[in-house]
């Protein structure tokens, strides 16, 4: 392949993956960056949204109603996961990262009991999903350019939620001080139970999500949890547009390497993350 | 008491912070439309009283009632909701909040009053309103404070209760600020919890006043028999008046 077409196609890869990684990181930003809980199995969430939207695919053959049902299982898997063993732990981050390494455990395990050899999704008739375009003598899936409009989408949405809605308002405030919060009236043990509910959503959906371009595999788990700790680090804990930049950035390095020198990929996402921590350890968009 | 109906009344309250015995039976009664003060020294259990009052530390033993209504122990936002505004005097405001969003998290009235109140709020301390859109942290300590009492304004409250509002300001603020809160309880029918230091000037706008000494209350009085107690208030206080 010539080099501009080469450029082109190693740019549009970056801008999709891009884009996983940020809907992978976004409840995290939440949950991790928002509300300080350490969640570990953050990832297996992500994972296991891609496995459940797969199999409830094959059984509905239906795209959006496949994506609404794995997000509502999400908010209820966050619901329960809130109630049971984080709110017994708010505060204390070591506690936090024995439960919740926990139930990653838990996960993992129960994701290769039932899905041994992952899920392979599968060839639909929808253009959007399964179409491929040219640009340029390049074939391009259709389904890369839907997931840069969503990821978009995604961090517009985000980004009004926290600066512009009283939720935002009140997420930002119990962030700084619980008890301060209540005493401005803020029933926080909801607030953190939505904030923890809406987290996981976002985990189970960007899962479904880049289902139909990485399927199911037995490593998407593993390897979008790194990647989704690596975001809050590179962004900035307290930043949600941190995370979006830190997504870009990322998953700029990550093609381009891919590309132009593939034995060092994923490696360098990591090398990315240490020298952020080591040369600023605030992260590249932190206050 | 003799400043008509209670508004708040407190019995017996026994508190242990970190294992320390802290409140060791504080009782004392707050009336409406008033301005009740808690003097005392440096940890006497001033903070503490106010913080148990209001479902921050739960007492082992003894009752908070809130017009008449037991509200011991309830969870911080069910009493704030129930019409007590707080001002802590530490850790007051969020300052990573802009000024209005301060403004906008205490207000809990109704939608359509909202933007009289902020009126009201603005009217009493206008240089909130020239900074409304700047983040709270980067105000001067000052008018932190004011950002403080305005938050507890905000709020539909019938009590507020105020730590130390004069901490950290200069005499300037502090006369603005009681000024204020003498007018508050006087248009408006408001009742006031205040815990002070400055009793100098405090006692200008007061008008019971108890005193509080290793954990509980040991007198209280009208605000006019201050000259005659001035024996009592010197050994509680430390201070001469």
């Amino acid at each position: 392949m010539p080099l501009l077409e080469l450029l082109l196609s190693a740019i549009v890869d970056a801008l999709a993956y891009s884009s996983m990684i940020y809907m992978a990181a976004l409840g995290l930003v939440i949950i991790f960056g928002l509300m300080d809980v350490f969640n570990l199995s953050h990832g297996a969430f992500f994972g296991l949204g891609a496995y459940i939207f797969v199999t409830v695919f094959y059984a509905t053959n239906n795209f959006l109603l496949s994506i609404l049902v794995t997000a509502l299982i999400g908010a209820a898997v966050g619901l329960a996961t809130e109630r049971l063993i984080i709110r017994p732990v708010y505060g204390q981050p070591l506690a936090q990262l024995l439960v919740t390494m926990g139930l990653m455990t838990l996960l993992f395990t129960l994701i290769q009991l039932v899905w041994p050899t992952g899920l392979w999704f599968p060839e639909t008739e929808s253009f959007i999903v399964s179409g491929y375009v040219e640009i340029a003598s390049v074939r391009v899936r259709v389904y890369k350019f839907f997931l840069m409009v969503v990821g978009f989408t995604l961090f517009a949405l985000m980004s009004i939620t926290l600066s512009k809605t009283m939720f935002g308002v009140k997420l930002r405030a119990g962030t700084e001080s619980r008890e301060l919060a209540r005493v401005f009236g803020v029933n926080i043990d909801r607030l953190f139970s939505l904030g923890f509910m809406l987290g996981s959503l976002l985990a189970f959906l960007g899962g479904a999500l880049v289902a139909p371009l990485t399927h199911a595999t037995v490593e998407l788990p593993v390897h979008f949890s790194l990647l989704a700790f690596a975001i809050p680090v590179v962004g900035g804990m307290k930043s949600y547009t941190g995370a979006f930049y830190a997504s870009l950035l990322v998953g700029f390095v990550d093609r381009f390497v891919a590309y132009f020198a593939p034995w060092l990929t994923f490696a360098v996402d990591l090398f990315v993350m240490i020298a952020v921590l080591l040369l600023k350890p605030e992260g590249l968009f932190g206050r | 008491m003799s400043l008509g109906r209670v508004i708040l009344s407190v019995r017996d309250l026994h508190t242990y912070i970190a294992g320390f015995y802290i409140l060791q039976g504080v009782s004392f009664e707050a009336g409406e439309k008033s301005i009740t003060a808690i003097l005392g020294r440096n940890g006497v259990g001033k903070t503490t009283t106010l913080k148990t009052i209001m479902g921050i530390y739960k007492p082992v033993k003894g009752e908070v009632r809130f017009k008449d209504e037991n509200v011991t122990a309830l969870p911080t936002d069910r009493i704030v909701s129930k019409g007590v505004s707080f001002v802590p005097a530490e850790k007051s405001i969020f300052g990573t909040l802009t000024v209005l969003e301060n403004l906008k998290l205490a207000y809990n009235g109704p939608k359509d009053k909202f933007a009289d109140r902020l009126e009201t709020v603005y009217s009493m301390f206008p240089e909130l309103k020239r900074f409304s859109s700047n983040r709270a942290g980067e105000l001067s300590g000052g008018q932190q404070k004011m950002l403080a009492v305005a938050c507890g304004i905000m709020r539909e409250h019938e009590l507020l209760i105020l730590d130390e509002p004069s901490e950290g300001l200069s005499p300037l603020y502090v006369k603005t600020l009681l000024k204020e809160l003498k007018g508050l309880s006087e248009s408006y029918g408001k009742s006031i919890l205040l815990v002070e230091q400055n009793f100098a000037l405090a006692k200008e706008v007061i008008d019971y006043v108890y005193l509080m000494d290793k954990g509980v209350v040991v007198a209280g009085f009208p605000a006019e028999k201050i000259p005659e107690k001035d024996e009592l208030i010197r050994r509680v206080l430390g201070v001469k008046l």
